[in-house]
């Protein structure tokens, strides 16, 4: 009787799985990202706290996100609210949505927080350029401008200036010319290639170049012409108030004749004002890898035969980053490889001139759920010196 | 023994370290072992159904006739002739005195035929020729019946103790510090010399346990039938090597190596906890669909404990406390976790086996993270997986405790 008794409850832990299941309390790209962000204290980065903000039912947590804060107009010091207003921003393989979160500055540390706008995008495949987001430096109300891209036509790609507070919509009119045909390639086409039939353009890549202006920067779009198979670049500068100055758009460089593959229609694409550089990645489904190259002024085109990542930025001193396995990898303008570090959850936004100074600006995200559908989002923002950024290897 | 029962629900709700018996422990008290001998003599008039009755009522006369008197049944078995091989085979089934018990007759006129023969003074105890009438029938077995067989087996096993008085010298020989229990009410210790003697009545028979960190304890009883005795204990050592296979909070796997600083008792050991994989039945993940799941972090574990019962036990309880270290190895990054690099966990755990080798654990091991600041505090409260709807964290300034912590493995032996 004893025995079995003993046996008994011997076996009774047994049926403790049935009653907890627990994770561990760890979240890599939390505590990969505080390792570099510690170092970027040290090394003097402004870091700011944007939050607590009370989300209900938070809904982020199978997507990938990120703070995309608003830039500021580029004084030193930062002024109280800069960099605490901003897009978040969520994808997943299909959708990209944006969220709003409003810095309250009156009682202070008082956070707002806004659902708001959404698109189907096609993101699954992760060696193509499938999106761009970006917010626009100086903008009050506050915008970003978004880039998708479609692989099943690429014609069809979409330049979207979102704004906060919407009015009525989140989605605002950049200007286009035509207002039945809104797409960017139709403001490029129209703007600077019409009525030339084999100069159809396709965006195949964008970005935004910074400036050290204080209330723009540079949106620079790479052009593959359907016809004729050349390239070209067109820049417009961003505005405050419609996210792209159409009326000063610049025709950068034309009759690029690169010999890219046919099949080449989509990238990741950049440009240095500063030194007037244009970079560009392609994702050869032949080769299975990234075939990187540069070109300058004159069109000459150089490939970065030592780089085999991708360039996901290029920064102002001409050096390339590329993110991958939670580091970032930094190669000089002509792909050779200089430095890594560590980056894990923390995400490079973009570069920007402050006190004439260029700054690279880092976000990463923290959430605190006190149940199931309250939750406490925390977004810190680094800002260093991009000459700093060697120092963190 | 109510007591005991709500200690072991205590140990197991609660995973105390509470010290448990899970087996019986040693009668002290010297005893004489009589072998019962009992036939229905030939040509007799019993039924079966009778002949158990008497049979029966006689083996509860006799056991209540003495508490100095253990009684052993012989069975169906066919007795021996005379003393000599009934002398015999009480020997062989430890016996140190036989009872031989005839009936003869029938149910309402019976003839009883006793006689006992003590093996240690090698004499007839006492015999009885008996004519017993059953006039009540069966009331009588267990009242009258065999009072006279009971009075003279408790006369004589009395006096044979009591008057006798004989005191005799028993020695053992053993690994010196070695605590034997059992013999003349209080332990022995063996002295550096590797004896230890005491005074213990004689005749008798004596069990006893013998005890020494490190060494398997042994178990025994000794016929004190001389004057003098010397008994050498043979020691094993105890194991030194054990590995530990477990999951952790049933889903995430580990290992652990254990050296037995003290074979068997005090222990460190050693180990990885990965959350490289593991299983998720319900609620866990980042999908309700989702069975297995991965994080890219492993604990190194360093831990010393004890035990706080014997190696003999089948149910052993203990208590450790020690270190852990949280190792990232990520992609790009292999490395301490820099948010809660390290903490401390105390381990109240409970081993089950009726067999040496392989044995069942469980144990209750809270962590206790130290994150050295508030910053980190929040940031590792952050790092909490939101899908646990009930997380057992309790955070401090400078850590976060982690009540909700088990373990569940196999021990295996080397």
């Amino acid at each position: 009787m004893k025995e079995s008794r003993t046996r008994l409850l011997a076996l009774l832990p047994a049926f403790i799985p049935l009653l907890t299941c627990s994770l561990p309390p760890y979240n890599e790209g939390l505590s990969l990202g505080i390792e570099t962000a510690g170092k970027m204290v040290e090394l003097g980065a402004q870091e700011i706290t944007v939050g607590p903000v009370w989300v209900w039912d938070f809904d982020f947590r199978n997507r990938e996100y990120y703070f995309m804060p608003n830039k500021a107009v580029g004084g030193l010091p930062l002024g109280p609210n800069e960099f605490k207003n901003g897009f978040i921003v969520s994808v997943d393989e299909r959708s990209f949505d944006l969220s709003f979160v409003e810095y309250s500055g009156d009682p202070p540390d008082e956070y707002y927080f806004y659902r708001g706008w959404g698109e189907g995008i096609d993101n699954d495949d992760p060696d193509t350029n499938n999106y761009f987001a970006e917010t626009v430096k100086g903008a009050a109300p506050f915008l970003l401008n978004f880039m998708s891209y479609e692989p099943k036509d690429y014609r069809n790609n979409q330049l979207r200036v979102i704004r906060y507070p919407p009015s009525p919509d989140w989605e605002i009119d950049p200007g286009s010319i035509d207002p039945e045909l809104p797409s960017i390639r139709n403001l490029i086409y129209f703007q600077w290639f019409d009525p030339l039939p084999e100069k159809w353009p396709i965006v195949v890549g964008a970005s935004i170049a910074p400036i050290d202006a204080p209330n723009n920067d540079l949106q620079v779009f790479f052009c593959k012409f359907e016809g004729s198979g050349g390239f070209a670049e067109v820049s417009y500068p961003t505005s405050d108030t419609s996210g792209l100055n159409i009326s000063g758009s610049m025709l950068h460089r034309d009759n690029l004749d690169f010999n890219f593959p046919d099949d080449v229609d989509n990238g990741f694409y950049h440009y240095l004002w500063s030194m007037d550089l244009s970079f560009f990645s392609y994702y050869s489904k032949t080769q299975h890898k990234y075939k990187n190259y540069r070109w300058d002024a004159a069109g000459l085109l150089e490939p970065l035969v030592e780089m085999e990542r991708r360039i996901d930025a290029a920064l102002t001193n001409g050096n390339l980053l590329s993110f991958k396995n939670n580091r970032c990898y930094v190669y000089n303008g002509h792909g050779k490889k200089q430095y890594d570090f560590l980056m894990g959850g923390l995400r490079f936004c973009y570069e920007i001139y402050l006190g004439g100074v260029p700054h690279t600006v880092f976000t990463m995200p923290a959430v605190m759920t006190e149940r199931d559908h309250d939750s406490e989002l925390y977004f810190y923002v680094y800002i260093l010196p991009t000459d700093r950024l060697r120092e963190l290897q | 023994m109510r007591v005991n029962r709500l200690a072991v629900a205590a140990v197991l709700v609660l995973s105390s370290g509470i010290c448990l018996q899970a087996q019986k422990s040693i009668d002290i008290e010297e005893v004489r072992r009589l072998v019962l001998y009992f036939e229905i003599e030939a040509g007799a008039d019993f039924t079966p159904q009778q002949g158990t009755l008497l049979y029966e009522s006689l083996v509860t006369s006799l056991s209540d006739s003495s508490d100095r008197v253990a009684l052993l049944e012989y069975g169906d078995q066919s007795i021996p002739g005379g003393d000599q091989e009934k002398s015999t085979m009480a020997e062989d089934i430890g016996a140190d005195s036989w009872l031989h018990v005839t009936v003869g007759g029938d149910f309402e006129s019976a003839h009883l035929q006793v006689r006992c023969l003590d093996l240690l003074n090698g004499i007839i105890a006492f015999e009885l020729d008996l004519q017993k009438e059953l006039l009540r029938g069966t009331r009588e077995l267990g009242t009258l019946f065999w009072n006279e067989v009971e009075e003279a087996a408790r006369e004589y096993f009395e006096r044979a103790l009591n008057l006798e008085n004989r005191i005799g010298d028993l020695t053992f020989q053993a690994l010196p510090g070695t605590r034997i229990q059992g013999v003349g009410g209080r332990p022995l210790k063996i002295t550096d010399d590797g004896t230890a003697a005491a005074e213990v009545a004689l005749p008798s028979t004596i069990p006893f346990r013998a005890t020494k960190p490190g060494y398997w304890p042994v178990e025994g009883q000794i016929y004190m039938d001389q004057p003098e005795k010397s008994v050498v204990i043979e020691q094993t050592p105890g194991d030194r090597v054990a590995l530990d296979f477990y999951l952790n909070n049933f889903n995430f796997p580990g290992f652990d190596f254990t050296f037995f600083l003290v074979p068997e008792m005090v222990f460190a050991k050693t180990g990885i906890l990965t959350y490289l994989i593991g299983f998720v039945l319900e609620g866990g993940g980042d999908s309700d669909s989702e069975v297995l799941v991965s994080f890219s972090l492993n604990h190194y574990n360093l831990a010393m404990g004890f035990y706080l019962n014997a190696p003999d036990r089948y149910f052993r309880p203990y208590f450790a406390a020690g270190a852990f270290w949280r190792i990232i190895t990520a992609r790009g990054y292999w490395g301490f976790e820099p948010i809660a690099p390290f903490g401390l966990q105390p381990i109240l755990g409970f081993e089950y086996s009726r067999q040496h080798r392989y044995k069942l654990f469980f144990e209750y091991a809270p962590m206790v993270h130290w994150t050295g600041n508030s910053d980190d505090t929040f940031l590792f409260l952050s790092s909490v997986s939101s899908d646990n709807e009930f997380t057992g964290y309790e955070s401090y300034r400078w850590c976060v405790i982690n009540f909700v912590n088990f373990k569940l493995g196999l021990r295996v032996i080397l």
